[in-house]
């Protein structure tokens, strides 16, 4: 520690009503470093930083930057210091072009107008003239000096995901900060785009800007950062150099406990298929083909990994076979019955179990109890009186309370008082997987199960998955993490613009042509060398993908 | 020096706050109307005291307040069992007249004993009024119309079919008079043990009751609650929107049919043109102010039923213009809801220094 901190925060104490979500923290960073921050959902990352960010007022504690005290009382004072954040839900507007998006919020008066006028007149053409020209130059230089490929007269809806992620990063440079805190901002990234992600952090670090990195995953904090602070339930761990740790002591230190990495995968015998779905094709609300004529088999004991890129068909795939919408065309069977066209609740009803991607909108009901969202699939069974005239909210609380403490969903105190928005990330989807896998289902289909998950509950979350496949449950399992995909399937498809490029086998996956496939970057071909009982099913199905998916390139 | 606000959720409400704001802002609201009673020269206390205590002690009064609840309270039920599912029913008021014209139609035309009788124009009156509240939860459920809108626009509808109805093919009676004919004794719904209050306030309970008993107990309820709070986690959890949308407006379709008919039957005795009673809009804040429950909304309407008739008993007894009784039950209301803010939120108000270096940046205009 030869150099003085560019930022120190000190002892920052900040509780919420019952929660102290920051124990007298401290946290410094260099200038020039790429710190990282680590920590499972709640365990505080996101309140330091919006402390930092004047978002939130701390209970106590300093904030020192530059040698300075800063009193911070809302962003613009953080945007005045020197701080900018980018956040995890990108704040653009997507009809406005880029250069629009970076001055939003800021005045500054059209080039000819800036010199002559009175003192007045100026005040008044810096409120309502909008000069565009030198904005734009600067964004331009910017985006050279950092090695950015963003145009500054393009509409942000034209951009993809990467791009729109650095107009963010530039929003915060063309207010000349010397502090930027990067928000999870992988979590919307290909692995791709991340990499660039992390050439145009290293730019910026080499340019001397401290760069605070939120993350919670481990590879990232390997693959980037100089440091790391870990966070634990509000209280600091340590802060140690990348460098000399290892990836088992970083989960160590965030969960408090050892993490198995490596799961136990032991062989199942697989039966007879559970689903059966033929030349599935759908259209997405603008009426753009998604899928474009999907075959897949899954049978039971076996877990089938679809990776891809998100926006290829994943959601409307998952969707389909979990029964909400009907395709354009193609049949859905089901243990050998056509469910093409059935309502959600004979879905329902025959044993398929979906985790939605997006938890809040379709896993659960924010507002309503704990109990309300753990029984929602349930509550028509026979043991909650299914048989006479009312519902058994007891048994409907013994049966949620039963969930609850075999999943260890935690923070509920009261089933009936808690509510699912009140929980945090993981255990909410620990709560839904519960609800999901506790009434045995024939078909499960995961869509993105551990996306913006803490380590620790993407632990429990895998193993309850691989649990599950032992007890005979097909699965079919969406992910756009690769790692996931590979050690939890028995058979990987690639999905891309709604079809099947490209089949394998976790033993086989060769990582970089998979991930290729991924971006649509190679025709599909699949390896020799398979076991028979591979082959054989690539004949019925993921072959047959793969051959349109070869043709249609 | 700057005025600070500083507002924050509440985690727990105190209980006191619970039970106390009603309390505080009902005092509150009165006391701001009192400025206005003092400039009409009349005693504010005087004038309470006839509005409230007058009202709840006399039994003439307590009669009143009761019959006049009827309405209220099935109405504010057709606005409520919507807003559980998460649907505004803005046309409480067109289904109510719908359905008193339906009961009054069968009360006219059919020959039965009263036993018989009340029950079928019950009946009617329901039904039309489900009808009548089908239609936009149809139009929502399969296409996604605004059923705010389309209650709302039905409502003029149905005040026109009406205007036709009894000035037209319904009219009936001596003279031409724009009425239907004097409803048979036998279509007359009774006095309840000579209270002066009529039965229809039972229909009232036995249909908070129902409310609560399926909101509360069956399945069904539990299909509303789930679909009120998020209908595409409860499709994907295989409830059936298209179902429970009809359900709730059918059901508070007909619980306004019911208000309807027993205001025809209870109290009114005839169907006249004129017929507007505004029950229908007032549902929609006895539904807001007893969102948490059947029984509050019980509450709700029985506390609007009593600010009417004491309003009414104090224009009279103390010649207060109809304007300004309209004024107090307006701020009551609003005091009532700004108080719904105040129990989940604290607000903090304070002088600070105003610390801040920048004021320049923020007029511009002195740059």
């Amino acid at each position: 520690m030869t150099e003085a901190p560019f930022l120190r925060m000190e002892e920052i104490h900040k509780e919420f009503p019952g929660v102290v979500a920051n124990d007298r923290v401290d946290f410094s960073v260099r200038r020039g470093e790429i710190h990282g921050l680590l920590g499972e959902n709640g365990a505080g990352k996101s309140t330091l930083m919006k402390i930092l960010y004047g978002l939130y007022s701390p209970d106590g504690g300093d904030i020192w930057l530059d040698g300075t005290r800063l009193d911070l009382e809302s962003p613009q004072d953080a945007i005045d210091a020197g701080i900018g954040m980018v956040h995890q839900h990108f704040m653009l507007i997507p009809r406005l072009s880029v250069t629009e998006n970076v001055v939003l919020g800021e005045r500054e008066p059209a080039g000819r107008f800036r010199t002559s006028m009175g003192s007045l007149l100026d005040g008044l053409v810096s409120r309502f003239s909008l000069g565009l020209e030198e904005p734009a130059d600067r964004i331009r230089d910017l985006a050279g000096q950092y090695g950015f490929d963003v145009d500054p007269t393009a509409k942000i809806w034209q951009l993809d995901v990467g791009q729109q992620q650095r107009v963010e990063i530039l929003k915060a440079l063309y207010r000349d900060v010397d502090l930027l805190i990067l928000d999870e901002p992988t979590a919307v990234l290909t692995p791709n785009e991340a990499e660039r992600l992390f050439e145009s952090l290293e730019r910026l670090a080499e340019e001397g800007i401290a760069i605070i990195f939120i993350t919670h995953k481990l590879k990232e904090i390997d693959a980037i950062t100089d440091r790391v602070t870990v966070l634990r339930e509000g209280a600091k761990v340590g802060t140690v150099d990348t460098a000399d740790v290892t990836r088992e002591d970083l989960a160590e230190m965030m969960v408090g406990r050892e993490v198995l990495f490596d799961l136990e995968k032991d062989p199942v015998e697989i039966g007879d298929p559970v689903l059966q779905a033929r030349g599935l094709r759908a259209r997405d609300q603008r009426d753009i083909e998604v899928l474009a004529g999907v075959d897949l088999t899954v049978r039971a004991g076996e877990v089938v990994g679809i990776a891809g890129v998100s926006g290829n068909g994943q959601k409307q795939l998952a969707e389909l076979v979990a029964g909400l919408g009907d395709p354009t065309d193609g049949t859905i069977e089901l243990m050998g019955t056509d469910l093409t066209g059935a309502s959600p609740r004979e879905f329902v009803d025959h044993d398929v179990s979906f985790v939605p991607e997006d938890r809040l909108r379709y896993g659960c009901a924010a507002d309503l109890s704990v109990m309300h969202n753990a029984t929602m699939k349930d509550f028509r069974q026979a043991r909650f009186g299914a048989n006479r005239p009312f519902l058994d909210y007891g048994e409907l609380r013994e049966y949620a309370e039963t969930l609850v403490e075999e999943f260890d969903v935690r923070g509920v105190q009261d089933v009936r008082a808690v509510t699912a928005g009140d929980l945090s990330g993981g255990n909410l989807q620990k709560l839904i997987l519960a609800r999901e896998i506790y009434r045995d289902p024939d078909l499960l289909v995961a869509n993105q199960p551990t996306r913006g998950v803490d380590v620790g509950a993407i632990e429990f979350i895998r193993e309850s998955i691989l649990e599950q496949r032992e007890r005979g449950t097909g699965v079919v399992l969406i992910s756009e993490d690769l790692d996931e995909i590979v050690d939890l399937s028995d058979r990987i498809l690639v999905i891309y613009e709604g079809e099947f490029v490209h089949e394998t086998t976790p033993e086989e996956a060769d990582r970089e042509r998979v991930g290729l496939a991924m971006t649509g970057g190679e025709a599909a071909a699949t390896d020799g060398g398979r076991d028979p009982i591979d082959a054989g099913r690539a004949a019925t199905d993921g072959g047959g993908a793969a051959d349109r998916g070869a043709d249609g390139r | 020096m700057n005025l600070a606000v500083d507002v924050q959720a509440r985690e727990n409400v105190p209980p006191w706050l619970v039970y106390g704001t009603p309390v505080f802002t009902v005092i509150a609201a009165l006391a701001v109307s009192a400025v206005a009673l003092v400039a009409l020269e009349v005693s504010p206390i005087e004038a309470y005291s006839v509005m409230f205590v007058e009202t709840v002690t006399d039994p003439f009064g307590i009669a009143e307040t009761l019959k006049k609840a009827v309405p209220l309270v099935l109405t504010g039920l057709a606005v409520y069992l919507p807003l559980k599912a998460g649907l505004w029913n803005i046309g409480a008021e067109g289904q109510l007249i719908l359905g008193g014209i339906a009961g009054t139609w069968v009360g006219l035309n059919v020959s039965l004993p009263w036993f018989a009788l009340l029950p079928l124009m019950f009946l009617g009156a329901s039904l039309a009024a489900a009808f009548w509240a089908a239609v936009p939860a149809w139009l929502r459920a399969k296409w996604d119309i605004n059923e705010i809108i389309t209650t709302l626009l039905l409502t003029f509808v149905a005040l026109n079919l009406k205007n036709y109805l009894i000035r037209g093919p319904m009219q009936g009676g001596t003279g031409t008079f724009p009425q239907t004919a004097r409803l048979p004794e036998a279509a007359r719904i009774p006095e309840l043990f000579s209270t002066g209050v009529h039965a229809g306030v039972l229909v009232a309970l036995v249909m908070v009751g129902v409310t609560w008993v399926l909101l509360q107990k069956t399945r069904l309820g539990y299909e509303i609650t789930f679909v009120g709070s998020n209908h595409e986690a409860a499709t994907q959890a295989g409830m059936s929107k298209y179902k429970v949308y009809l359900l709730v407006f059918v059901l508070g379709g007909a619980f306004a049919g019911m208000a309807g008919i027993s205001e025809i039957a209870g109290i009114q005795g005839r169907f006249r043109a004129g017929f507007e009673p505004g029950y229908g809009f007032t549902a929609i804040v006895i539904a807001l102010l007893g969102r948490n429950g059947a029984l509050k909304v019980l509450l709700a309407g029985l506390f609007f039923a009593l600010i009417t008739v004491g309003g009414t008993s104090m224009e009279v007894a103390l010649g207060i213009p109809a304007a300004l009784t309209e004024v107090i039950q307006a701020l009551i209301i609003l005091f009532l809801i700004t108080a719904e803010f105040f129990k989940n939120y604290r607000v903090s108000v304070g002088l600070e220094r105003d610390t801040s270096s920048t004021p320049a940046s923020a007029t511009g205009g002195d740059a």
